[in-house]
This record gives C-alpha cells, sequence and structure tokens, in this order.
C-alpha cells in the first residue's frame, strides 16, 4: 500500500472503552499515523484536541460523561483543521449533517474494515488519492 | 302585555270592533268562505293596518282555543299580547319587518297563551290587498308546533350528546394514543441502549482477539485466532446497521451478503476484491442475520481458502434470488475447480451443517453449471424455528 510518509500525521482517539481506544491506536499506527492522545471524557478530549492539533480526531459518541462525543466532534470540526470521523455503534445518535464530521465507521468494524478506511483518510489529508478512489466499505456503509 | 306599549284606549278596541262588524257585514251568515274559516281547526287572524296599531280585528275560535283568549280579550288588541320572555326578539322584528313592506312572512316562535303556558307558534302572514292594490288587511294563521319542536330539539340533544361522546372518545384516544407513543419511545430508547452495548462488547472480544494476533503467536494458534476473530467479525455483522426503514424487523439480504463477502475476502488477496454480484432485493427476518452470517463466512471462506491452485485475481461470482418462496445464494466461479469445490464442502465443521439445517431450515448442495463449480443454498423466507 503507497502510503506518503513525508510527513507523519496525528491522530487523536476519543473512545471510552480503554481497550477499544488501544486497539484502534495499534491499527492506527500499523497504518502509519502518529498517535498524538487519546480521551474518553469530553472535556480531556477538547484538551487533547487543542493541545496536539491532530490530522484526524476519531470520535466515539457516547463518553464517559454521556453522549458528548458530538460536542468534541464540533468542536474539532470548528476549531482545528482535522478531519474528523466517528466511530459509533448508535448511528441513530447522530445528527443528519454529522456537525460537519467527514463520515462514520461504525460499530462492530473489523480489523482490516478500519485499517482501509485509516488509509483512504490518509489518502485525503494528503491529498494523494486518485480521483476514482473508491470509498472504503466502513466509511461509505457510514455515509449513507 | 310583555312590552311596555300602552294598551289600547277604549276608543281604539271600539274602532275595532266598528272595523270587524264591517268585515261580518260584507260576509253575512251563508257565506261559505266566513263558515269555513270560523269552522277550521288552524287557528287565523286578521288585522286591520288602518286602524292605531295594526290591531286584531278578527280572530276565529280556533285561534281563541289556541290561546285561551275570550274573543272579547282579543279583538282591538295588537298580536304582540301573546309574547312573552323567551319569544325571540329577531322573530318579532321579521314580523314587523315584513308588516313594513307589505310582504309576506313566516316564522316560527314562542309564544304564550292566557295560563302563562308557552306553546311553539308557526305563524303565516300576508298582506291583503284591494283592487287599487293598497294593504287593507293582513291575514296570519297560526299552528301549534310544539311537538315538532320538541322532535327538533332532542334531535339536537341527542346529537349534542353524540358529540359529546365522540369528544370523549376522541379524548380517550388521544390519551391511550399519548401512552403508547411513550411506552413505545420508552422501549426504543431501551432496543437502542441494549443494541448499543451489544455491539460495544462485539466490539470488545473482537479487539481481545486482535491483542493475541499482535502477539508471536505459532502458526497453529494464529490460524485458530484468525478464524474466531473472523467469525466474530461475522456476527458483528449482523448486529451492523440492518434496520430496514421500511421493514421494521427485516433485514437487506443482498448488502448484507455483499458486505461480508468483501470482508472474507480482504484476508484473501489472491482473489478479486470486487465478485460479480446478481442480486435481488430481498428481505429476511433480522433473526436469521446472525446464523446466515456464521454459515456464510464458513462457506465463502472455505471456498477460497488454500489459494495454491488459485491463479491471481480470480473472481466470484454471487446471487441471491428467491424462487419458490425460497431464498437462494449462490458462491460459485470459474476459477474453482469441482475437486476444490468438494474438498471445501467437506472441510465444512458440524456445527455449520446443524445450524445451516436446524435454524436457518436451509439446504446446501454442490453446483457445477458450465464449469462453474460452487455451493448453492436455499432456505426459506419465512418462518424457521428461532427465525424470530
Amino acid at each position: 500500500m503507497a502510503i506518503d510518509h513525508r510527513k507523519p500525521r496525528k491522530i487523536v482517539i476519543i473512545e471510552d472503552e480503554v481497550l477499544l481506544a488501544l486497539d484502534l491506536e495499534m491499527i492506527a499506527e500499523d497504518v502509519g499515523f502518529t498517535v498524538a492522545g487519546q480521551a474518553g471524557r469530553k472535556n480531556e478530549a477538547i484538551d487533547v484536541i487543542q493541545r496536539s492539533r491532530p490530522d484526524l480526531c476519531l470520535v466515539d459518541v457516547h463518553l464517559l460523561d454521556g453522549p458528548t462525543g458530538v460536542d468534541v466532534a464540533r468542536f474539532a470540526v470548528e476549531n482545528t483543521n482535522a478531519l474528523v470521523v466517528f466511530v459509533t455503534a448508535n448511528r441513530a445518535a447522530l445528527p443528519e449533517d454529522l456537525v460537519g464530521a467527514y463520515g462514520i465507521i461504525s460499530k462492530p468494524y473489523t480489523v482490516s474494515g478500519v485499517k482501509d478506511a485509516l488509509r483512504h483518510l490518509l489518502g485525503v489529508i494528503n491529498d494523494n488519492n486518485d480521483a476514482d478512489a473508491v470509498t472504503p466499505a466502513e466509511l461509505r456503509a457510514a455515509a449513507r | 302585555m310583555i312590552d311596555g306599549r300602552k294598551p289600547p284606549t277604549g276608543r281604539q278596541i271600539s274602532d275595532a270592533k266598528v272595523a270587524e262588524q264591517l268585515l261580518y257585514s260584507q260576509h253575512a251568515i251563508g257565506d261559505p268562505f266566513a263558515a269555513a274559516i270560523n269552522g277550521t281547526r288552524m287557528a287565523m287572524i286578521i288585522t286591520g293596518p288602518s286602524e292605531q296599531d295594526n290591531p286584531i280585528i278578527f280572530a276565529n275560535k280556533a285561534f281563541c282555543r289556541l290561546t285561551g283568549y275570550d274573543h272579547d280579550e282579543i279583538i282591538g288588541h295588537n298580536c304582540r299580547f301573546i309574547q312573552g320572555p323567551d319569544t325571540s326578539r329577531r322573530a318579532v322584528e321579521r314580523i314587523s319587518q315584513a308588516i313594513r313592506r307589505e310582504e309576506d312572512v313566516h316564522v316560527e316562535l314562542v309564544n304564550y297563551r292566557k295560563d302563562g303556558t308557552p306553546f311553539w307558534n308557526s305563524l303565516f302572514l300576508s298582506p291583503v290587498r284591494n283592487s287599487e292594490g293598497e294593504v287593507k288587511f293582513f291575514f296570519g294563521s297560526q299552528l301549534d308546533v310544539s311537538d315538532k319542536k320538541q322532535t327538533e330539539f332532542d334531535l339536537h340533544s341527542v346529537n349534542d350528546e353524540l358529540r359529546e361522546t365522540k369528544t370523549l372518545l376522541e379524548q380517550q384516544i388521544d390519551d391511550r394514543t399519548g401512552e403508547l407513543m411513550r411506552l413505545l419511545s420508552q422501549r426504543s430508547r431501551l432496543i437502542n441502549e441494549l443494541d448499543h452495548r451489544v455491539k460495544n462488547n462485539l466490539q470488545l472480544i473482537n479487539s481481545l482477539l486482535g491483542f493475541e494476533l499482535r502477539r508471536d503467536l505459532g502458526p497453529e494458534a494464529r490460524e485458530v485466532v484468525n478464524r474466531l476473530h473472523q467469525r466474530i467479525d461475522a456476527l458483528g455483522l449482523a448486529h451492523k446497521d440492518q434496520h430496514n426503514k421500511e421493514a421494521i424487523g427485516y433485514f437487506r439480504v443482498d448488502t448484507f451478503v455483499r458486505i461480508l463477502v468483501s470482508k472474507v475476502l480482504t484476508n484473501h488477496p489472491r482473489w478479486h476484491s470486487e465478485p460479480t454480484y446478481r442480486m435481488e432485493e430481498v428481505l429476511l427476518p433480522i433473526g436469521k442475520a446472525a446464523p446466515l452470517a456464521l454459515a456464510l463466512n464458513e462457506f465463502v471462506r472455505s471456498l477460497v481458502s488454500n489459494t495454491e491452485d488459485i491463479v491471481d485475481g480470480a473472481k466470484l461470482e454471487i446471487s441471491a434470488r428467491t424462487q419458490n418462496e425460497k431464498l437462494v445464494i449462490d458462491v460459485s466461479s470459474a476459477d474453482l475447480t469441482e475437486a476444490r469445490c468438494r474438498r471445501a464442502f467437506d472441510g465444512i465443521e458440524g456445527w455449520t451443517m446443524r445450524l445451516i439445517e436446524r435454524q436457518l431450515e436451509a439446504r446446501i448442495e454442490f453446483t457445477d453449471m458450465d464449469g462453474h463449480c460452487g455451493v448453492k443454498l436455499a432456505m426459506p423466507l419465512n418462518g424457521g424455528s428461532h427465525g424470530d
């Protein structure tokens, strides 16, 4: 898989299940991201995003302090240049416009599915995806 | 007399009596019209508009019977003496207007007898003109329509009652609907919450297996964990957002199969990642999603693994269709040999066969169509022992 390594891309993972966050971190590193931070609560999440200026935010909707992932995503969309992708088992809880997020990876996801999605997102960030690049199933299934 | 007008003076009354006599003189005894008017059961009066205050100058016997007044108590008085508290002012105004305009009028109004009892009076009043066209008299006929009115009122009150009952029923229906909606939203919140947790836990199980796979396992252990990992993946698919807005409780088999097959193929890169699909839109009860996912995962995996004799870019052909109330899923390829398919078929583990036969009530068989070998799964569209 051709990945642009010119500049390490930073990812932040907002997920309240520690093991799932760890799993996602490992997958992200496999794909070539640098993990810049992780948080499971709204305030921590906003703090981490503000501090680390990530290129990509993966955001679960339900965090330790309730369904605050939407607020976190909105903050990242409005205040940073990061791509924001929801990772959630509860798509129904998301607003129609996804508060400006790029897409959704729905739980339960597969390692290979998330890898495909992250590679695609890396391509979007580095602006080196082919014009006709197919959106991976994990992201694509979410977008509809 | 209800209104405050002055009663007629003696002079007025005697003038009216003169007019009455004049009328009688023109219709002497033996005049059939006079006899008819006096004999009829219809109450009738004649008033003299040329006299002051348009007094009654003739009243037949039926009028006296209807109102309870004697003949002498009537002549010389304006008709309004039979009005009372419940007499409609609007009806009275219509009568006055008709008299002023010299027109016919019909009104129904409440009048009062001498003893004070009210009755519904259906009054016809019309001007009587002489040969010059001047109005000389008004002719009025009265009919007691209290019974008819009572029926009307009864109908009204029945209507009112019906309306009230309807409102009450509607209120009750609204209340019940509100309660049901509340319970329903409570229920769907609960289901959402449960769904959410189930998905999260499946994800956790898969992450745990993922951690194992990152360790330095021997090839055999790696193979076992991998297989488990893929099965949990397939199971997870059954819990993805399969909810069908048009048909609650059903899932779309065609999209489901596509996602499942593409997942299996990501682990077998020698196969072309996009099979050839021929899919009908088919719905199955959501309870079939998990066993179907597990069964298909086993079959497709066993067909495409061990790729030593497979050419690069080999392509699967997959179809889903309904036939005789059955869902038929075909997985085949021109790049699969019969021997390989038979081997795959024999390699299916006992539990998978049991799942297919018992829970899906499905039959699975080896197929060979023009050199395209594969497997065919046929299962009932509805029913099944664990279908719901």
